[in-house]
Order: C-alpha cells, then sequence, then structure tokens
C-alpha cells in the first residue's frame, strides 16, 4: 500500500533530501520502531505534500526535529515516513525592538538564543535538551524548564506559529504581536501535539530582555518535610525566584556532581532558590533566604560557573542520558502538593534503586527517575498520590520494551471526547503518530 | 442579504417557553419584550437586536437544562456575561435564547497555597481580588471595566488589562474549566497542574467568544502581591517622545508592570471628573508601575525616571501616597466613563501594531482622523503596542456615524499593513469578522471551523459571530444604537 510513497517523497523533495539508506533510517529508529523512508522538506509546502502523500497511502507520519529525543508517548505502532524539519531552519522575522523573534521549526533553540544574545535578548526558556532541540520540537513536546517560576512556559511565549496539516494546507494561527485576540487561539492545538496536528514549520515567540547573572542559594535540610515546609514559606514570602527546585538526596548528588559543586550532606534534601534579575533584588533574596533557612538547613551561595553548571543539571535532570535505562517520570498538581507527589514515587515499597526527585516547587511540576525494574511499582504509587492531590502522572521515558506495560499516560483527562473529534478533523486519516498519544488518540 | 431574512425562526414558542420553565421557573424565563430590551445592546453598542428569551440560570445543572431545551428546539444559544463587551459578542444578531451568567456569582473556593481560586462565571472580575488582597494575593488580569465586568466575559474574550505587559492576559491565568457543550454535555477541562498530558482545550476555549460552549465554572491562577509598587506620571510634550520612552523603559530590561499612554485629550475629559491635577497642556502622560521587592525599587524607578529624561520629559512625578496613586489609576481606568464629557457618542477601536510601530502608527491615526474631521482620544496599553484610538462624535449629526465607521476601518488596515492585528482585547464578535479576511487566508479560517465544529457541530453557540457573515459590516454597522454610554458607570 505504501509502496510508492518513496518515490512520490521523491518527487516532492528531490533525491537529495529523502533518506532510504537503511543504516541512515536504523539511526531514526523510534524505540526499536524502524522508519521506512525519511524525507527533510524544503519549505511547509513540501511537509504539506508529503503528509497528502502518506494520507493517500494510509502512510504513518513520525514529524522530527533534530529527534534528540523521540521517545515520550508510546512505542510507535508503524513509521512509514518521518518528516525532518532540520532544513527548515533559520531566523525570518526579528526586529529586537519589537521583543518578537521569528524563525523556522528547525531551527535549534541554542542557533535562536546566540541570536538574541547578541542583542542582549532571549526566549527565556530552559528546557532539558536546550541545545540541540529544535524549536518546534520544543513547541510539539510542550517543554519547560527550572526558570518557567519566574518567566512563563512555552505557551505563554508562543504568539503565533505556521503548520503545515497532515490535510495538507499550510496555515498560520496567531501573529506577531504580543496581545492578539483575532479569532481561536489554535497556537494551544499544537503545544504538546507530539507531532500529532501536523508539521510545525516556523514559530513566533515574544522574547525578553536577558536577565544577567544571577545567583543559587542551595539551602540543605534534613528531611523532605523539612523542604516542604521551606518551599512553602518562600512561597509565602515577597521573594520572587526565576526558579525554586527541591531535590531528594539523590536527585541533589547528581545535579551537584554534574555541576562539579562540592557534595552536600549525602542524606540531605536540598532546596535551591534562582534569584535573578537586578543586583538589590538579588541582595534580598540572599538575606531573605538565610533568615527564612535559619535553623531549618545549611546555606550555600553559589555564582558563576558552578551556578551556571548547577542550573544546567537541573534542567537536563529529566533527560534519559541522566538516567541510562532508567523510567522517567512527570507528575503534575496543585503546586504545594509536590511533597505528596513525591512521597508518593519513593514509597512504592521493595525497591531495586533510588527513586531520585526533583520537584519544581513554584509550579508544582515533578519529575522521578527510577530503575526500569521499579518502573511499574513507582508507576502504580506516584499515580495514585497524583490521582489523590488532583494532579497527573505520565511516564516520560522507559525502555521499549516496557513500555506497554506502563501507564504511561494515567487515566483519561475532562474532554477526551472533544479530544478525539478535534484529532478527527485535523488528522481525518489518522496518519500523525500512531500509537504515541494516550487513550488511543493516535 | 439582510439580517432580517437570516433571523432565526422559532416553531413553537409556548412549548419552548414551557420547557425552559420547567428549568428554572417562570421568574427566571423572560419572555416580555419590556424584560428584553434591557439585553438589546452590550458594551458595543454596534448593533441591537432583541434576544427571543432571556434566561438566568443558577447552577451547571440549570445550564444543561436551558441547552437540552435549546437544541431539541434546534434555537441558538447567546451567553452573557455582564455585557460589557466592546465587539457585539453578548447581543442575538439573529435571535437566539440569550443566557444570562450574572445569577452565578458565587466564589466557590480559594486555596492560598496552591495560589488558584474556583468561581463561578458570573463573579465580577475585581471581586475575585478583593476577596484575597487581605492575604496579600491577587488576580492579575484586570481590565479598566474590572469593576463590572464578568469572569465568564474575561475568559471568553481572553481580555487583558492594565497589567498585562508584565501578568500577561487572561489565558495566562486560567487553570481549568467547566463548559457546557451544545450537545448538553458537561466537560471539567484541565485543572489538573502545569504541562498537562493530552490536548489543550482549556486554552482553545479562552478566548473563543462564547461560540464552543458555555463556561459555568473556571479556574483561575491566584499571585502573590509584590512587597514594593512604585507608581509614576510621566509628563511628556508629545506622544512621539513618550512612546519612544516606553520603548526605551523595556529595553533597559526593568519589565515595568503597566506602561500606559494618556493624550492630551483624554486629560481634558477626565480631569474634572478625577481631579488628580495632571496637567492640561501635557501631550501625552505615561503611566509608569514598577513592582517587586522594596529594595530592587528605588532602582527600578530610578532607571525609569533616568530614561524619561533622556527622552525630554517634562516632569516625573511618583505617586507619594496610596491615595494618590489611585488618582492617577482612576485617571486611566476612568478614561472611557468620562468621554461623555466630549461629546454624545464615541467609538472605540482596538488594534495592536509591532511595538516598534507604535509612533508612527500614531502619526497615522492622528492623519486618519484629521482627513475625515474628526477628533481622536488616545488612552492606551502602550507597552504592549496594544492602540485604542477613540472617536467621540454625534451620531444625530448626518454622516458622522458614516465617517467613524470609515475613518476607524482606515486605522484597523493601516495597523495591519505594519503587521498587527484586528484586535489586542475586544474580541471579533460581530463588529471585526467581516475583517478577518485580512488576516487569515481561507485555509486558516478553515482550520478555525474546525475547531468550532469539533465543539458545536449544529452551530447552535453564539452564531454570527467571529466568522465572516454574509451580511457586510455596513448593514450591522448602520443600525448602532445612537445611545450616550453611561458616562461614569465603568470607573
Ligand atoms: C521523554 C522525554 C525526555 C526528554 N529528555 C531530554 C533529554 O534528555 N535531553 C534533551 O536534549 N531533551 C530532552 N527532552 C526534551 C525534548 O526532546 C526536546 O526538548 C525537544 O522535544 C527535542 O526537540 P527535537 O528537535 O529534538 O524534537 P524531536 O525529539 O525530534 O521531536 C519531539 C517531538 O516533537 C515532534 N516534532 C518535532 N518537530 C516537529 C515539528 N516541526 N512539527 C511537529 N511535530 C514535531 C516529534 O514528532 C516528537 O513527538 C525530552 C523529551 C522527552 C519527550
Ligand atoms: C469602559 C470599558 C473598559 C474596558 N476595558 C477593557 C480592558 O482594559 N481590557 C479588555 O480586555 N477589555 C476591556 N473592556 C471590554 C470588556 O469589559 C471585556 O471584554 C470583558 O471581558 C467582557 O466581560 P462581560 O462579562 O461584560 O462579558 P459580555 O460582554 O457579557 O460577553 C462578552 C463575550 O463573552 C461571552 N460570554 C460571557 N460569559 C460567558 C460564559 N459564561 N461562557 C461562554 N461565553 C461567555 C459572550 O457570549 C460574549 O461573546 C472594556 C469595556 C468597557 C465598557
Amino acid at each position: 500500500m505504501t509502496g510508492d510513497l518513496a518515490d512520490r517523497a521523491r518527487e516532492i523533495v528531490g533525491a537529495a533530501h529523502l533518506i532510504t539508506d537503511q543504516a541512515a533510517l536504523a539511526s531514526l529508529a523510534v524505540d526499536g520502531v524502524r522508519p521506512a523512508v525519511a524525507a527533510h522538506p524544503g519549505s511547509g509546502e513540501e511537509a504539506a505534500r508529503l503528509m497528502t502523500a502518506a494520507g493517500e497511502r494510509g502512510a504513518a507520519v513520525l514529524p522530527r526535529g533534530a529527534g534528540v529525543h523521540q521517545h515520550l508517548g508510546g512505542v510507535p505502532a508503524r513509521a512509514d515516513l518521518v518528516i525532518d524539519t532540520r532544513r527548515l531552519s533559520g531566523i525570518t522575522d526579528y526586529v529586537p525592538a519589537d521583543y518578537v523573534v521569528a524563525a523556522r521549526a528547525g531551527t535549534p533553540l541554542r542557533d535562536l538564543q546566540a541570536e538574541l544574545g547578541r542583542h542582549t535578548q532571549w526566549l527565556p526558556l530552559d528546557p532539558p535538551g536546550g541545545g540541540a532541540a529544535t524549536i518546534g520540537g520544543l513547541i510539539a513536546a510542550n517543554r519547560n524548564g527550572p526558570r518557567r517560576l519566574l518567566y512563563g512556559s512555552i505557551r505563554d511565549m508562543l504568539i503565533g506559529i505556521r503548520v503545515a496539516l497532515p490535510t495538507g494546507e499550510v496555515i498560520k494561527a496567531g501573529g506577531k504581536v504580543v496581545k492578539n485576540v483575532a479569532g481561536y487561539d489554535l497556537t494551544k492545538m499544537f503545544i504538546g501535539s507530539l507531532g500529532s496536528a501536523g508539521v510545525i514549520v516556523e514559530a513566533t515567540f515574544k522574547i525578553s530582555p536577558f536577565p544577567g547573572d544571577g545567583q543559587t542559594i542551595l539551602v540543605t535540610v534534613p528531611t523532605r518535610a523539612a523542604a516542604h515546609e521551606l518551599t512553602t514559606a518562600i512561597m509565602r514570602s515577597y521573594l520572587l525566584p526565576a526558579a525554586l527546585e527541591a531535590a531528594d538526596p539523590h536527585a541533589l548528588r547528581h545535579v551537584t556532581k554534574a555541576a562539579g559543586v562540592t557534595a552536600p550532606d549525602p542524606n540531605a534534601w536540598g532546596v535551591l532558590v534562582l534569584a535573578e534579575g537586578l543586583a538589590e533584588s538579588r541582595v534580598r533574596h540572599v538575606d531573605e533566604m538565610r533568615a527564612l533557612a535559619g535553623s531549618r538547613g545549611r546555606i550555600e551561595v553559589l555564582e558563576g560557573a558552578a551556578h551556571t553548571a548547577l542550573w544546567r543539571a537541573v534542567a537536563e535532570f529529566p533527560s534519559p542520558d541522566a538516567h541510562p535505562a532508567g523510567v522517567i517520570f512527570r507528575a503534575g498538581g496543585p503546586i504545594a502538593r509536590w511533597a505528596d507527589l513525591a512521597s508518593g514515587a519513593q514509597e512504592a515499597g521493595a525497591p531495586a534503586g533510588p527513586v531520585g526527585v526533583l520537584a519544581h516547587a513554584g509550579t508544582g511540576v515533578l519529575y522521578a527517575a527510577c530503575a526500569a525494574a521499579d518502573g511499574p511499582s513507582v508507576a502504580a504509587s506516584l499515580g495514585a498520590a497524583a490521582s489523590a492531590a488532583g494532579g497527573y502522572a505520565v511516564v516520560e521515558a522507559a525502555p521499549p520494551a516496557l513500555k506497554p506495560h506502563l501507564p504511561l499516560w494515567g487515566p483519561p483527562p475532562g474532554g477526551l471526547e472533544l479530544m478525539r473529534r478535534l484529532r478527527e478533523k485535523f488528522d481525518p486519516r489518522g496518519i500523525m503518530v500512531p500509537g504515541r498519544l494516550g487513550w488511543g488518540l493516535s | 442579504m439582510q439580517l432580517a431574512d437570516l433571523r432565526h425562526r422559532i416553531e413553537d414558542r409556548t412549548a419552548l417557553t414551557r420547557a425552559l420553565q420547567e428549568v428554572l421557573g417562570s421568574d427566571r424565563v423572560f419572555t416580555h419584550p419590556a424584560d428584553l430590551i434591557a439585553y438589546e445592546y452590550d458594551g458595543a453598542q454596534v448593533l441591537t437586536a432583541i434576544p427571543d428569551l432571556v434566561v438566568l440560570p443558577g447552577s451547571t445543572e440549570e445550564v444543561v437544562g436551558v441547552v437540552n431545551a435549546a437544541r431539541r428546539h434546534r434555537v441558538p444559544l447567546i451567553p452573557r456575561g455582564a455585557g460589557t463587551g466592546l465587539s457585539g459578542g453578548a447581543i442575538t444578531p439573529i435571535g437566539g435564547i440569550l443566557v444570562s451568567l450574572a445569577r452565578m456569582k458565587r466564589i466557590l473556593h480559594v486555596d492560598l497555597d496552591n495560589r488558584c481560586a474556583v468561581v463561578q462565571p458570573g463573579v465580577i472580575n475585581l471581586d475575585v481580588t478583593k476577596a484575597v488582597e487581605g492575604s496579600g494575593y491577587f488576580y492579575a488580569p484586570d481590565p479598566s471595566s474590572q469593576s463590572a465586568c464578568s469572569i465568564g466575559g474575561n475568559v471568553a474574550n481572553n481580555s487583558g488589562g492594565v497589567h498585562t505587559l508584565a501578568f500577561g492576559v487572561t489565558t495566562n491565568h486560567v487553570l481549568g474549566l467547566t463548559l457546557v457543550l451544545p450537545d448538553g454535555s458537561v466537560e471539567r477541562l484541565g485543572g489538573r497542574g502545569a504541562d498537562e498530558p493530552g490536548l489543550d482545550l482549556t486554552g482553545l476555549v479562552v478566548g473563543s467568544e462564547g461560540t464552543l460552549g458555555i463556561v459555568t465554572e473556571v479556574t483561575v491562577r491566584l499571585m502573590r502581591r509584590r512587597e514594593g509598587v512604585r507608581t509614576m506620571l510621566g509628563i511628556f510634550g508629545t506622544i512621539a517622545e513618550a512612546s519612544q520612552a516606553v520603548a526605551d523603559i523595556i529595553a533597559s530590561g526593568i519589565a515595568p508592570t503597566a506602561l500606559e499612554m494618556i493624550d492630551q485629550l483624554t486629560v481634558e475629559a477626565v480631569e474634572p471628573v478625577v481631579h488628580a491635577g495632571l496637567p492640561l497642556d501635557a501631550g501625552a502622560i505615561l503611566l509608569i508601575e514598577v513592582e517587586g521587592v522594596c529594595d530592587a525599587i528605588d532602582r527600578s524607578a530610578g532607571i525609569v525616571d533616568e530614561v524619561c529624561r533622556k527622552n525630554q520629559v517634562r516632569e516625573v512625578r511618583i505617586a507619594r501616597t496610596e491615595e494618590e496613586r489611585h488618582l492617577y489609576w482612576a485617571s486611566r481606568k476612568g478614561a472611557f466613563g468620562a468621554m461623555g464629557r466630549l461629546a454624545p457618542n464615541y467609538y472605540l477601536n482596538d488594534a495592536v501594531v509591532p511595538r516598534s510601530q507604535l509612533p508612527a502608527i500614531m502619526r497615522q491615526v492622528m492623519e486618519i482622523a484629521r482627513r475625515h474631521g474628526l477628533r481622536v482620544v488616545n488612552v492606551f496599553h502602550a507597552g504592549d503596542g496594544n492602540l485604542h484610538p477613540l472617536i467621540p462624535y454625534d451620531a444625530a449629526a448626518p454622516g458622522e456615524s458614516d465617517r467613524v465607521l470609515k475613518a476607524s476601518e482606515e486605522m484597523l488596515a493601516a495597523c495591519v499593513a505594519v503587521g498587527g492585528t484586528l484586535s489586542g482585547e475586544h474580541g471579533i464578535g460581530i463588529e471585526k469578522n467581516n475583517y478577518m479576511p485580512w488576516i487569515f487566508s481561507a485555509s486558516d479560517l478553515d482550520a478555525q471551523r474546525r475547531l468550532k465544529a469539533a465543539f458545536d457541530p449544529e452551530d447552535l453557540m453564539n452564531p454570527f459571530k467571529v466568522f465572516p457573515t454574509p451580511v457586510s459590516c455596513g448593514e450591522l454597522m448602520a443600525r448602532r444604537a445612537p445611545r450616550l454610554a453611561a458616562s461614569g458607570l465603568w470607573i
């Protein structure tokens, strides 16, 4: 059925931009599923034509950016055509005075930040894999980092998008201005879509002045309860940290080691506060943190290279590379309930190895990582804790063989029927990322 | 095509009324023209249209009952909050059942440590902040109409406010929703935490102008009040100097929480009402607010002061007391209410341009007004590039309404031409739906229609809004009610 798809794809993108070599295709495998062919479109229109061709043949499509991490979600049911966006790269519109930038989807975040940095600006996003990841991939995977507490999430920054739809049209949503209520906010269709809604070809973001150097205030405390007490006190204070993390002893050792910072007490929890902005404000954060930490724990202030490396390590904590062959979970819920989620993850009973926990304690998102053998039991207890707190838990990464045995997506969300109808309207032939989304959505 | 030809016809009005009365009792179902007339127009006064019926449900279950009755009779549903909307979103151009959510005004739950509150859609925006400010929290989106408009209307219009520059618009502050769909089903969307898996339906519903369903509950984000705030007025000779100061303040990196422009005509209208002591001869006044920890406020304010001086500011005033700060803000938020002093009617425009285009577009706006022999008043969200040229006029003067419409259309076209958009916060409604093709291709609009069809396949929710219609803007606008805005109502 998909027999002549490669020929058709070659007509669309040209032989130089089609990959049919088996070894090259093997390197594009997702969860062990090797694509039949991969194409690098040179425009949104080409991407759209590729999907039309796939649709006519009932072929399954996997959009791909840098491909750093394709493995969120279920194991692909099929992979007939990979649409690789890396030829679609570069900034398309940037007037620094507007604090808005547009770039093609295949642009690596690193390249975008480098150009913005020349004007002391940045996209205030510090996601895992921030370097190589493409902006299209970041949007599709909805990746956010620790600094979201002060600067917001990708959802708050994306103001316009151009997308090639599975039905063959290239559309735009939103625009190039920071406030816009003309029509529906369709940008929201594509954030976190994991490739299901089409191939993102260009994105427009609102950006910010670069805040300059920051400081880390690291407080070590004896227990989870003490860490929770401290993060709660910080959230009730007038402090405005750029990020606020709580790390269990394993996660704390992991991030301090990655950053080359002196090892903390091996049994201590860590509360990490990131202060950025005006010097006066940073001094205040350090002073008040001293008072808040008080007798609760030991305080240390980091600057310069150690500070920078530490936040890089915090951002990368959810990366599969950080937990080889392990299982990584993301859970979210009411902000102050992070400690309940953490105890859910850590009280699974008789673990084969440690369960590391890092919580974005100011935004209620928590990452947990454990050995593959503990995956099912941690999934069950974290899932139960998340449900009890009114939150959710998902598996972000796991060895492919284990995936079918894990509740990757947790219980169905409200509005599932609406999501199904939307999927049907935008991808009527069901060709996009089959098997990847939860609850049968793709 | 004539609007009258498109009016929806209810086949069995008696049976429909009875069905609604079974759900709500007879005292919350209005059918008498004397009762209906109060719902004839909204803040836009773009068009008047009498609804066939008005209902006032008090709970999600009652909304479901209303929707089911409407569905059985295939009658359109038009949700309405406080009716302050400025694009005609809450009126019934082709008739139908107007569903007022005004009775649903309870704050159901406040959770400070988790920084959220669950409220019914009829809750007045300012009441959310009032409920939590004693504990040091607030609800960030603060439209100038905040003492009157409802959270449901804010959600539908994705409303912004004077602190949007720093805190964002409604969509950045809505965590979850309960939505009654036109098939009578109830969906609880979002609300389970950040980066929730699945499609972001909450984000799609915010800004959908009541065309996807009826919102019956909203989980909003609360923010911690900042420790210190400094409110300043930069008094400038010209709008151009003030505009440049706006650009330079943003570039300085201090992230002010508000940057609002007030021009000379506005001061003339508002000063006799508010008495804030604003100079009547200043070409433009910038209202600037910086917030943060107290330790950093002096420095931030110092940077603002420095930037203003570099741009030939005549004077920088700092609010010394809370009372003075309120006076400054009253001059800004009360501006529209005071316009009644300038003329019997006003037409308020809303458009956005890339921020660097602001000085140039202001010149064009003034030029367009001059060419049409009209005055124009400017009071707007300068930091966001969101302008609001307001044209005072007299609808009773022959031909004047037409000139106002023509000039407004030209201003909007000028904004679109420099990469701007049709509306920054007031919405499309029935005011601008026929301009949508200016910025969206047929495919873009088709994609939006797919979203609509997934939620509302039979087109029962708030029809005739957002998407282009077979009736020209001209016909809709020609029926504009020559009414005087209740001046001061929204101060
Ligand atoms: C489980 C998991 C763990 C992660 N851990 C790491 C990590 O350790 N290190 C790291 O660098 N990043 C990590 N990330 C973050 C994430 O992979 C990247 O930030 C980002 O998604 C990768 O961008 P990419 O260009 O490599 O996209 P890809 O990995 O190629 O694609 C990511 C997703 O987006 C879709 N997609 C990509 N481009 C487009 C497009 N233009 N239009 C539509 N859909 C598109 C893909 O189909 C896929 O679902 C992780 C993500 C996940 C899902
Ligand atoms: C003086 C004045 C100043 C203003 N200043 C601002 C400002 O600074 N920023 C700004 O953004 N706006 C401003 N507005 C516009 C207006 O106040 C906002 O759009 C507001 O959000 C409308 O709320 P409302 O409750 O009055 O809604 P309505 O006017 O009743 O309805 C507006 C839209 O919302 C829909 N709707 C209402 N409730 C629901 C519900 N429960 N479910 C589904 N749909 C619903 C309606 O169908 C309609 O489409 C101003 C208006 C005035 C008159």
